[in-house]
């Protein structure tokens, strides 16, 4: 009774004769107290749900090696080629590129949560609430969950693309005369929707009897011992043996212990065991000890998968044989279901798309089951944790800025600003020049986008700063398509000193402080959604206002640095790593 | 030193936003209103933080200012033309500045990780729902319409997830307070 009274007071809706029984409620120790740990709930739900719901496919790209794959996803995207299936390979392992270092820049950015995970909870009896993901148990056994899975092969889906945005999401608009680089290369544009499923294979027929032609002798020793033969080929393939790795071929029987090589970001494999158990590797993958007990006792189907990623279409494995997927960081046992599996350097992450999934963090054990819909993620000193599969919003633009052609073609560097270069990310050089006025603002270094992006987007970028002054400034900038720069809708989201702000014609609108260490490099997130707008800083919301700008259908994205004279010497801002994503309307 | 005495105010501070932010919305009853006199609250932090001397009193003191903001937007909604309950919001106020005292704004913290905890566990409707109510400030009216379901439909689900929550709150807590 008390906690409706409570709710309809933060909800404004108190009779009077109600607003009475709350005034005698609080007059008491307990019921103030009570209205107290209400408040609290009901505060903190609404954040943490707020940042759950933010936080989802939050694209983040870390630096180091691990945004290679990124990298080459991007291009991927923004410069179809190859096959339609390569390509669509170079989408999914960018995506699972960056749910991984979404999820490392989100538990970053927070303090440590020790979670439980739903095996453990049944194994302490502990019944999971309706509608939280631990109740969906095959009678409390995983195994028997597996084993009610399907009854008959299926074919690979060899690469599932996330949702796209029309292209529309996207608004060209030509360069203005007398711009920089050469217009005529590539546009940013979104990516081609994904290509059909490729056909299914009939694989529960006997692998020799599809082989394409008569084998010969010791190839069809081979065969007649193969853990898996090579089903179909894109790219520059290589079938990896003690002794070295050969070429493959399609078809080729793959004896135990033997594996398989993708080289190139488009390049594919499928890998077909005698059972109609398929895997698909996509671009730069290794797969390593490939094996197959078969009926024979043994332990089952193995495969290692050393880097890159795969798909795997497990057919239903006899009780006690599973297959088992190890990667550097885990360890996946399946007894039938579909998956994906892909290894980064700091990583491993598994999504299984049906039946369920043992995931085991390596070395130390840390299981967990993982459902249909749902993905892990293993790391050292991060247990894995079961996740919704996020479906994501639309990527507009992913740049890396390191194609020189491509990067011209999308961005207009400021010109008579602070020195600005665009190789690798944008560098700005804003040390102050002589005999510029104490107070004046010179003009900015830096680079605008050609394209502008329809709203609601969220842009998102890794922002450098070498130096704490109050007068050195990042920012990133919403240029509403049909303005210039700096006219009264620009928004401009900036570090500036210690404080972030959103300024609208010269004036805050909002500041939030910015602690933390320098030189600083962090990830913000600023995004645009009717009369709201919002940055985040590393995963967490720092400023939300609502800017009272007109809005425009779409914005073009400035990214600048800036200093006053009395800033340091060599001060640099700099930017890498923006993904556009278009937003929900 | 004195950015590192500076910096300890402000990191202080920034543990107890959760609490500041619960104060202010028991007072303001609008979570984007709560949020953006905390913010206002903390630019006042970060400006005056040599009032402090001890980061022990940080929280009180971050307290007071964003009492000072909370009641600054109360009247200006009363120049507005609201006409508030005085005597509601004199009860609210003194309930909530004895009762969220600084234990049990530390406490907030432990709440916030089994509350994180539990709902890590949530399907992704379920967040959604939450998110819609909580913390975008929907009404049930409205989140039935989006979501195509009959308002009951909508209350139903909500107070069942808040129940659901509480009592894995309630489970959880106990070891989250041991570990503290």
């Amino acid at each position: 009774m008390s906690d409706d009274l409570f709710e309809k007071y933060l909800l404004n809706g108190l009779s009077p004769e109600e607003a009475q029984e709350l005034k005698r409620l609080l007059a008491d120790e307990a019921g103030a107290r009570r209205f107290v740990h209400f408040v609290q709930e009901w505060s903190l739900t609404a954040d943490i749900s707020r940042q759950m719901a933010a936080a989802r496919a939050l694209p983040v790209k870390a630096h180091g090696k691990t945004t290679t794959a990124l990298a080459r996803g991007a291009r991927a995207r923004l410069k179809p080629r190859g096959s339609p299936a390569a390509r669509a390979w170079g989408w999914w392992a960018a995506g699972l590129a960056a749910s991984i270092l979404a999820l490392f820049a989100a538990l970053a950015s927070r303090e440590p949560v020790k979670r439980e995970d739903a095996v453990a909870a049944r194994s302490r009896g502990q019944a999971a609430a309706p509608g939280m993901t631990a109740q969906e148990d095959a009678g409390g056994n995983p195994a028997a969950a597996a084993d009610a899975g399907p009854s008959a092969p299926r074919p690979v889906e060899p690469a599932v693309a996330r949702k796209e945005q029309p292209e529309t999401n996207v608004i060209q608009e030509p360069p203005p005369a007398g711009s920089e680089g050469p217009l005529a290369a590539e546009p940013a544009r979104p990516p081609l929707p994904a290509p059909a499923a490729a056909p299914a294979v009939p694989v529960a027929e006997p692998v020799a009897a599809r082989t394409p032609e008569a084998p010969k002798p010791e190839t069809a020793t081979a065969a007649a011992s193969a853990a898996a033969r090579v089903e179909r080929l894109a790219g520059e393939i290589y079938v990896l043996a003690a002794a070295g790795r050969d070429p493959a071929r399609e078809g080729q029987p793959l004896a135990p212990g033997q594996g398989l090589q993708t080289v190139g970001p488009d390049s594919l494999a499928v890998v077909a065991y005698a059972d109609g158990t398929r895997l698909e590797l996509g671009g730069d993958t290794t797969v390593r000890g490939l094996s197959d007990s078969g009926a024979a006792p043994g332990a089952g189907k193995r495969a290692e998968l050393a880097q890159g990623a795969l798909a795997a279409d497990v057919f239903r494995q006899p009780p006690g044989r599973p297959m088992t997927f190890t990667t550097p960081h885990a360890e996946a046992t399946v007894l039938g279901t579909r998956l994906r599996l892909s290894v980064a350097p700091a990583a491993t992450r598994l999504e299984v798309q049906e039946g369920r999934v043992r995931f085991t963090r390596r070395p130390d054990g840390a299981p967990v089951e993982v459902k249909a819909g749902f993905y892990a993620v293993a790391a050292p000193g991060l247990a894995p944790q079961p996740k919704p599969v996020d479906d994501g919003p639309a990527v507009l633009l992913v740049e890396d800025f390191e194609n020189a052609n491509a990067v011209a073609a999308r961005w207009r560097p400021l010109k008579s600003g602070f020195p600005t270069t665009l190789a690798g990310r944008v560098d700005v050089e804003v040390t102050p020049r002589p005999g510029a006025g104490p107070d004046e603002w010179p003009r900015a270094g830096g680079a605008h986008s050609r394209a502008a992006f329809r709203r609601p987007l969220r842009v998102s970028v890794d922002v450098e700063v070498t130096h704490r002054h109050e007068n050195v400034v990042a920012a990133l900038l919403l240029i509403p398509l049909s303005e210039k720069p700096y006219d009264k809708n620009t928004l401009l989201f900036e570090l500036r000193g210690e404080s972030y702000q959103v300024i609208a014609e010269a004036q805050p609108l909002r500041q939030a402080p910015a602690p933390g260490d320098w030189p600083r490099r962090e990830r913000w997130t600023v995004e645009l959604d009717g009369d709201e707008a919002r940055m985040s800083v590393g995963g967490k919301e720092v400023l939300r206002v609502r800017h009272g700008r007109r809005l425009f259908e779409g914005y073009r994205i400035g990214l600048e640095g800036n200093a006053k004279s009395d800033a340091p010497r060599e001060v640099r801002v700099r930017f890498d790593n923006l993904h556009v994503e278009g937003l929900k309307p | 030193m004195a950015d590192i005495h500076r910096d300890e105010i402000v990191k202080a501070a920034f543990q107890h936003r959760d609490a500041l932010i619960t104060y202010a919305f028991a007072m303001l009853r609008d979570w984007s209103a709560a949020e953006d006199v905390v913010q206002d609250a903390f630019i006042v932090v970060m400006n005056q933080w040599e009032d402090v001397r001890e980061v022990s009193g940080v929280y009180y003191w971050a307290r007071g200012i964003v009492r000072n903001k909370v009641f600054e937007a109360l009247r200006a909604r009363t120049r507005e033309g609201t006409r508030p309950d005085e005597e509601l919001q004199a009860l609210v106020s003194t309930s909530v500045e004895k009762y969220l005292d600084e234990h049990v704004a530390h406490r907030q913290g432990l709440m916030r990780r089994a509350l994180q905890s539990c709902m890590s566990r949530l399907d992704r409707n379920s967040v959604d729902l939450l998110d819609g109510f909580y913390g975008r400030s929907h009404s049930c009216e409205a989140l039935a319409s989006a979501q195509k379901r009959s308002v009951n439909a909508i209350r139903l689900a909500l107070s069942r997830l808040r129940r659901q929550l509480h009592d894995c709150m309630a489970q959880r807590m106990p070891a989250l307070e041991t570990e503290a």
